[in-house]
């Protein structure tokens, strides 16, 4: 007999699909927490790069030092007729301007020029600060791309994790269905009754077996026809022949459940219409995707009718009583 | 890398089984099992800055080291002795021509001065000799006229022809004097006004060559003021070759040249 506390083994590939899938998600968490502090780890880089512009800084230090110093400098220069000190003294100083007007004037241009290597510093600065900016900015958004990437990979790492373990968990479900089947025929073949609790729970697994293979024809094509929804049932008739219930019960069974029109649909933008003017528009406004939709109409549905056809199997059981 | 992994119930994070315990093991997943993980799906998510930056940070090195070269094979383009010497090319003829021109008709009216005063003076020493002759002539008839009036009236030789003859010789003395006096006066009044033609003239001159060619004065204010604006535009041709050089290497090259490196910012 089926037992269902036996311990069931993932496949290596799940588990290596959710360790990928973990070890991705960790990889987009690292990148996500850095990219926080990127730009300003970038900015450091890129100064230390350039050694924090010592270069330009010192030059453009001294050249304002030249520059405060230059209207004494200057005054000094063409205003001093005879050199009293230095190497020069008692020398004429042959920059010497006689004419006050005339040497203020020249003192002006001297200090004026002065300021070039002052200025032309601070432009080569800026142009330096330009540079940084820009290289910071076009590093960020590398890392941004790589953040990006690295949560697109994350992500169809755990979705790829999330089908294979959706994939195989359905299997099994069937498979352990199938399993009790087979030991509920081998039992009635042996004329040993089963009992009712054991017959609703195969009633159940049956139509949760409709149900995940409606959704999943309704995931890949995002409707299902009437016609595919009695072939899903059909496959359940011998079950629900084997559990004592007659063809005329089942037909009518699943005429009265395939009648609601909401279910099942043609195809779209049939489905859609009918989906509209059906009793549960409001729930497709809200869905708009006909996927969504269908999926939680297909579950609605069969959440009703799993009520329904266990209260039909308790009444088919105690008719038989 | 055998272990084996699954999800803690407890915490809802991956755990694995440590080999050296046996048992399931949370930071073994963490510290151990994850990192070569993330390995093998091609990212720590470390990326370091480096290696974000990558070629750009070998390129922003470069910016320092290409500066420093450029301007080492770019010294500022200026020498003082020799702009000193371009600009006293520059201004020296003008300002030769300025004083020329002021110099040259006043050393023609000192020289005209000079040949006025030897031609006034040789007039007035003309005049006093021809005056000399004259008055000393004319004294000399006056005392013969005198002597033959008095001889004619029987006083020759009488007193009253001595007193006669002695005023006649004072007069005629006198009027000599008076008159050598005069060109004395005159030829001193010559050579004074000349002298002081001259000494005007010379004085402007002097004045002019000093105004222009002194010590600080107009040349070398000019040659001053013209070695100050050399320095300036090489100041700024430095500048501008180094901002353009850095530019069109790294950056942009420069659209418009900025108004302080402007080379005849006026």
């Amino acid at each position: 007999m089926y037992n269902m506390a036996q311990q069931i083994t993932i496949p290596e590939n799940i588990t290596a699909a959710r360790e990928n899938a973990s070890a991705l998600a960790g990889v987009a968490g690292d990148y996500s927490a850095k990219s926080y502090s990127i730009e300003d780890e970038l900015k450091k880089v890129v100064q230390e790069a350039l050694d924090y512009n010592k270069d330009v800084i010192d030059m453009r230090s001294s050249a304002m030092a030249d520059y405060f110093a230059a209207p004494a400098a200057a005054e000094s220069r063409y205003g001093t007729k005879t050199f009293e000190t230095g190497d020069q003294a008692g020398q004429a100083n042959k920059n010497y301007i006689f004419n006050p007007f005339e040497r203020n004037a020249v003192i002006a241009d001297y200090v004026k020029n002065e300021e070039v290597p002052f200025l032309t510093s601070n432009t080569l600065l800026g142009m330096r600060e330009g540079t940084v900016a820009d290289t910071v900015k076009a590093g960020t958004n590398a890392f941004q791309a790589k953040v990006a990437a690295a949560a697109a990979e994350a992500k169809a790492a755990n979705d790829a994790y999330a089908n294979l373990l959706s994939e195989f968990t359905q299997t099994e479900q069937l498979q352990q269905g199938r399993e009790s089947l087979d030991i509920q025929r081998t039992n009635a073949g042996r004329g040993s009754s089963v009992a009712p609790a054991d017959q609703n729970a195969q009633l159940v697994a049956s139509l949760q077996s409709v149900q995940q293979r409606a959704a999943k024809i309704v995931a890949d094509k995002g409707y299902i026809t009437q016609e595919e929804m009695q072939q899903l049932w059909a496959t359940e008739t011998p079950l629900l022949q084997n559990l004592g219930i007659d063809a005329g019960t089942i037909n009518q069974y699943i005429n009265t459940t395939l009648s609601a029109d909401e279910v099942v649909a043609q195809a779209p933008p049939t489905a859609g219409q009918k989906i509209a003017a059906s009793p549960i528009g409001q729930f497709v406004s809200k869905n708009p995707s006909p996927t969504v939709y269908a999926g939680n109409a297909i579950k609605d549905f069969i959440g009703t009718n799993v009520q329904r056809g266990a209260s039909v199997v308790q009444n088919l059981l105690n008719k038989f009583k | 890398m055998v272990q084996k992994t699954d999800i803690n119930p407890a915490t809802g994070k991956m755990y694995a089984i440590n080999p050296a315990t046996g048992n399931w093991d949370d930071s073994y997943w963490s510290t151990v099992v994850e990192p070569k993980l993330k390995q093998q799906s091609g990212g720590s998510g470390t990326l370091s800055a480096s290696d974000i930056l990558g070629e750009s940070k070998a390129k922003l090195q470069e910016q320092v080291t290409f500066l420093k070269d450029f301007l080492n094979a770019n010294p500022l383009g200026y020498d003082e002795v020799l702009a000193r010497e371009m600009a006293s090319e520059k201004y020296k003829p003008y300002y030769t021509e300025v004083l020329s021109d002021f110099v040259e008709p006043l050393q023609k009216k000192i020289a005209a001065s000079t040949e006025d005063e030897t031609r006034l003076i040789g007039e007035l020493s003309r005049q006093e000799k021809l005056g000399t002759k004259q008055m000393t002539r004319e004294t000399q008839l006056a005392l013969e006229a005198s002597r033959e009036g008095f001889a004619g009236s029987g006083l020759f030789g009488s007193g009253v022809q001595r007193q006669s003859t002695a005023i006649t010789g004072i007069k005629g003395k006198e009027t000599l004097d008076d008159f050598l006096a005069k060109i004395d006066v005159n030829k001193e009044q010559t050579t004074a006004e000349q002298a002081r033609i001259r000494d005007e003239a010379a004085t402007s001159i002097a004045n002019k060559q000093r105004d222009i060619f002194g010590t600080g004065r107009d040349y070398e204010t000019a040659v001053t003021s013209d070695v100050e604006s050399q320095r300036g535009t090489a100041l700024k041709q430095r500048g501008l070759r180094a901002i353009e050089a850095v530019g069109s290497r790294f950056g942009e090259p420069l659209s418009s040249v900025p108004s302080y490196l402007e080379l005849y910012n006026v």
